[in-house]
Order: C-alpha cells, then sequence, then structure tokens
C-alpha cells in the first residue's frame, strides 16, 4: 500500500500536525494497523491519507482510535487476576489510600475488573484509579459502561477462575444485546488522555498496570515507559504487565523483583 | 543469518496430533529455525512449552514479545496473541481484532515469515476445521518460498489442507512421514 518511504512521511505528517509521534512503534504492527484503517476508510493511497491528515481535523482521533489497538477482555488471564485478588490486593490494603494507573487502558475492561475485586476486598472506597489511554474515543467509549451481551458469557467464566465468588450479574443490568455496568463501580475511577510516548509522570502510585500495550512499542521506546513507570511507582510498589512481555531486557530490571510466575514485578529498594 | 531457513508450521483442530506423534524425529540443521502456530485455547500457565520439551533435544521457547529470533529453535506463538516479525528479525506480539475468528491467525504468521524470510521460508499447513493459513501459503509463494500440506487423506480434519490445495497454494503435498522428512532434509 505504501512504500518505507512514505510511511515515514505519514509519520512525519503525524509529528508537524498533531505532535502525535509513532516513531517508536514497532514497525510490523504500525504498519499492519494504518493499512487496515486505509481499507476500513476505503483510502486509496497515502497522498489521500496524508492529505486527510492534514486538512481534516476531526480525522485524527478517529486515526488514532483505529490506529491503537482497542481489544481488551474482563479478566483476561484469570490466573494473573487470582494472583492481584490473593497476593497483591492484601499487601497495598494497608496503605491509607490505594492508587493504581491503569496505562493504556483501552475502554477499560481491566478497571472494570479491578474495580470489581477492590469492591469485594471493601477497599474501594479509599482507591483511587487513574485511567489513561492516548484515545479519547476508547476513554469515551469506557465511560458509557457498556459491553456486548456476547461478552458476558467469557467474562463470567474468567470472573469466577480469577476467584471471583459472588454472582457476577449483579454488578450490570442487562438491555438488549448489551450490558451496563454498575456506575457506583467508578466512583474512584479518573479519566485522563496520556500519551505513553510524549507524557510525563503525573503521581505516584502503589500499583501500575500496562498489559498487552507495551508489545506496540519498538525496545527502545519500551525501556522510556519503563523508566517512566519507575518513576511514578512508590518504594515496593507493584508492575504488572501482559503474559507474554517482560522487563528483563530494560535498565529498571536490577530494581525489581518478579512474584511468582506471574508477570507482576515489585520495586525494591537498591 | 541472511541464509537462515524458517520452517513455519500452521495448524487448528487434530493440528497437535500430527506434532505431539512427530517431533522427537524433527531434526533442525545448520541455523534452521521453526516456529509452530496453532489455534489452541489459552490455558492458564500453558504446559504446551514442557510437554514439546519432554518430546524433542531441540531448544524451544514459547515466545515473549520482542525476543530475538535465535538459531536451532522451535519458537512456540503464545495463544491469543498474532505473530509478527520486525526488520530486525525479532518476534512482536499483537493482541488486535481476530482475523477470521482466529488469533493467533495463521494468515498473518506466514505472510510476516514470508516477508521476512522470502526464499528461505518454508510453510507447512496442517490439519484444521477453518481455511485460515490459505492466503498465508499465497503470500509464502509469492515471496520465493514453499509450502507444503498435509495430505488431506491423513489429515485428522482435512478442510485446511483441502482449502490450499484447491486454490493452487500448495507447492507439496505430503503425507506425515514424507513431511518429516521433508524437514530434516532442510539445511
Amino acid at each position: 500500500m505504501f512504500t518505507e518511504d512514505q510511511f515515514h512521511e505519514i509519520l512525519d505528517e503525524l509529528i508537524s500536525a498533531y505532535g502525535y509521534d509513532f516513531k517508536s512503534y514497532s514497525k510490523a504492527s504500525l504498519r499492519r494497523r494504518v493499512e487496515r484503517l486505509m481499507k476500513l476508510d476505503q483510502i486509496e493511497g497515502y497522498t489521500e491519507l496524508i492529505f486527510k491528515i492534514r486538512n481534516d481535523p476531526k480525522y485524527i482521533d478517529h486515526f488514532i482510535n483505529e490506529v491503537s489497538v482497542n481489544v481488551t477482555e474482563m479478566f483476561r488471564d484469570p490466573s494473573f487476576y487470582k494472583f492481584l485478588r490473593e497476593k497483591i490486593i492484601p499487601i497495598i490494603a494497608t496503605n491509607p489510600r490505594i492508587k493504581i494507573w491503569h496505562a493504556g487502558c483501552a475502554t477499560g475492561e481491566e478497571v472494570l475488573s479491578m474495580a470489581i475485586m477492590l469492591k469485594e476486598q471493601n477497599l474501594l472506597y479509599k482507591s483511587m484509579l487513574y485511567a489513561t489511554d492516548i484515545s479519547t474515543e476508547a476513554l469515551s467509549n469506557f465511560k458509557k459502561l457498556k459491553i456486548p451481551l456476547s461478552n458476558m458469557k467469557l467474562y463470567t467464566e474468567n470472573y469466577h477462575a480469577s476467584g471471583g465468588t459472588g454472582d457476577f450479574s449483579e454488578y450490570y443490568t442487562a438491555k438488549y444485546n448489551h450490558v451496563i455496568f454498575d456506575k457506583t463501580l467508578m466512583e474512584n475511577v479518573l479519566y485522563s488522555v496520556h500519551n505513553l510516548v510524549s507524557d510525563g509522570s503525573f503521581n505516584e502510585f502503589d500499583l501500575i498496570l500496562c498489559r498487552n500495550v507495551l508489545i506496540y512499542f519498538d525496545k527502545d521506546l519500551q525501556n522510556r515507559v519503563f523508566n517512566l513507570f519507575n518513576d511514578s511507582l512508590s518504594n515496593h510498589g507493584f508492575l504488572a504487565l501482559g503474559s507474554r512481555e517482560n522487563i528483563r531486557f530494560s535498565d529498571i530490571y536490577d530494581k525489581y523483583d518478579q512474584l511468582g510466575s506471574e508477570k507482576i514485578w515489585r520495586k525494591t529498594f537498591n | 543469518m541472511d541464509d537462515q531457513k524458517c520452517i513455519v508450521i500452521g495448524g487448528s483442530a487434530g493440528s497437535l496430533d500430527f506434532i505431539f506423534e512427530h517431533l522427537n524425529n524433527f531434526e533442525l540443521h545448520n541455523n534452521t529455525i521453526m516456529i509452530v502456530v496453532l489455534h489452541r485455547k489459552s490455558s492458564a500457565h500453558s504446559s504446551i512449552e514442557n510437554t514439546f520439551r519432554n518430546k524433542t533435544e531441540i531448544e524451544v521457547s514459547e515466545i515473549e514479545d520482542k525476543e530475538k529470533i535465535g538459531v536451532n529453535t522451535i519458537y512456540i506463538c503464545p495463544a491469543d496473541y498474532h505473530l509478527l516479525i520486525e526488520e530486525d528479525r525479532s518476534f512482536s506480539l499483537d493482541f488486535s481484532e481476530r482475523v477470521k475468528f482466529n488469533r493467533p491467525s495463521i494468515d498473518i504468521a506466514f505472510e510476516e515469515v514470508a516477508k521476512s524470510y522470502k526464499k528461505n521460508a518454508i510453510a507447512i499447513l496442517l490439519s484444521g476445521a477453518n481455511n485460515d493459513g490459505m492466503l498465508g501459503c499465497d503470500h509464502i509463494q509469492k515471496y520465493g518460498g514453499i509450502t507444503i500440506v498435509q495430505d488431506p487423506k491423513v489429515a485428522v480434519v482435512p478442510y485446511m489442507p483441502n482449502s490450499a490445495i484447491e486454490k493452487g497454494y500448495a507447492t507439496h503435498v505430503l503425507n506425515n512421514n514424507e513431511i518429516v522428512e521433508y524437514i530434516n532434509k532442510i539445511k
């Protein structure tokens, strides 16, 4: 659809027009995302794409939303959530306030999962959940708390496999072909647009979750983001990644201990 | 590394039967690597890596994001991720939309191997109940690689191999022992 040089022209245009820097994204996945968007929007060639980016101010939100991957699930990898529920949350529960950052939360299914676990341990009232994503559209979809009914069978199974013992259906109301989750779960959620590429640290957290987000970045950018997380974690804070992600090749590795076989690390004093 | 050969195996329903029966006979020569991309359920702690290890002397790795491709290794694509290959021959994982209801998509994995390995790519398409891998075989051939399709007569579920054969995307159609012989001759 476009050559290597043309691809770079598109990336340059995104920087000069809007300050979005995609140059450190994984090339293999970003190319696929842009090609997918062009097919979706029936854009013939890269000149037409650049023209749209440059001249249609509304197009950029759509571009960001489609190029970033917003696929997410509630209680994905139940064993990970079981570990959080049984081993990690009881540790941070002793803090007077619990601060958690969901970095790259997309449409928020993992934030909802966390809120449910905190509620079940009677900790939600003293927790602050910071839900950030690069995509404005994803965040506004999250705020609707609306999930397709067809996903609920998997989510219910995941919930129970993660150690949830309640009645999962009490957290939502079914309407036609979707469900709406209980708004009170989101009382302590702060939504904000945050770009991991260009935005800095904005608070100190007890737990940062960033699962299946860094896979879309190249190694250098991953390293930069790990340093951002390191700057944003309290001493003895926890960092949680996706099941096939690792901090092993980053320069914060020495300061962290992995807990069990899950992809959760704890910051140590060094 | 430029002469490294890559054998990529794709399969769905019924394909593990072939792999587990013949894995102990697989040999990888020179710096050849093998990538195994299967449709399978993600289990709590996927023991598939250990199951592979118990059946072969060859180094086995269930892929982690940005893992550098080594030599003489069998790489297993993790369940529920698409598999991509970067220009520097490292793996990237991708949790984007399913393709034709599949994640990993064999079509994507084959296309990525085709682009990276070109004439040094050998794709093997096994048993399965859908046509994932068919377009992938087309990519492998277009970039100069070879596609081996399991003979539908011996495949547990013949639909997947048949789809590729009917489109003319099979360089060779081989039975199980012939596939193993073919793999072991790659140098």
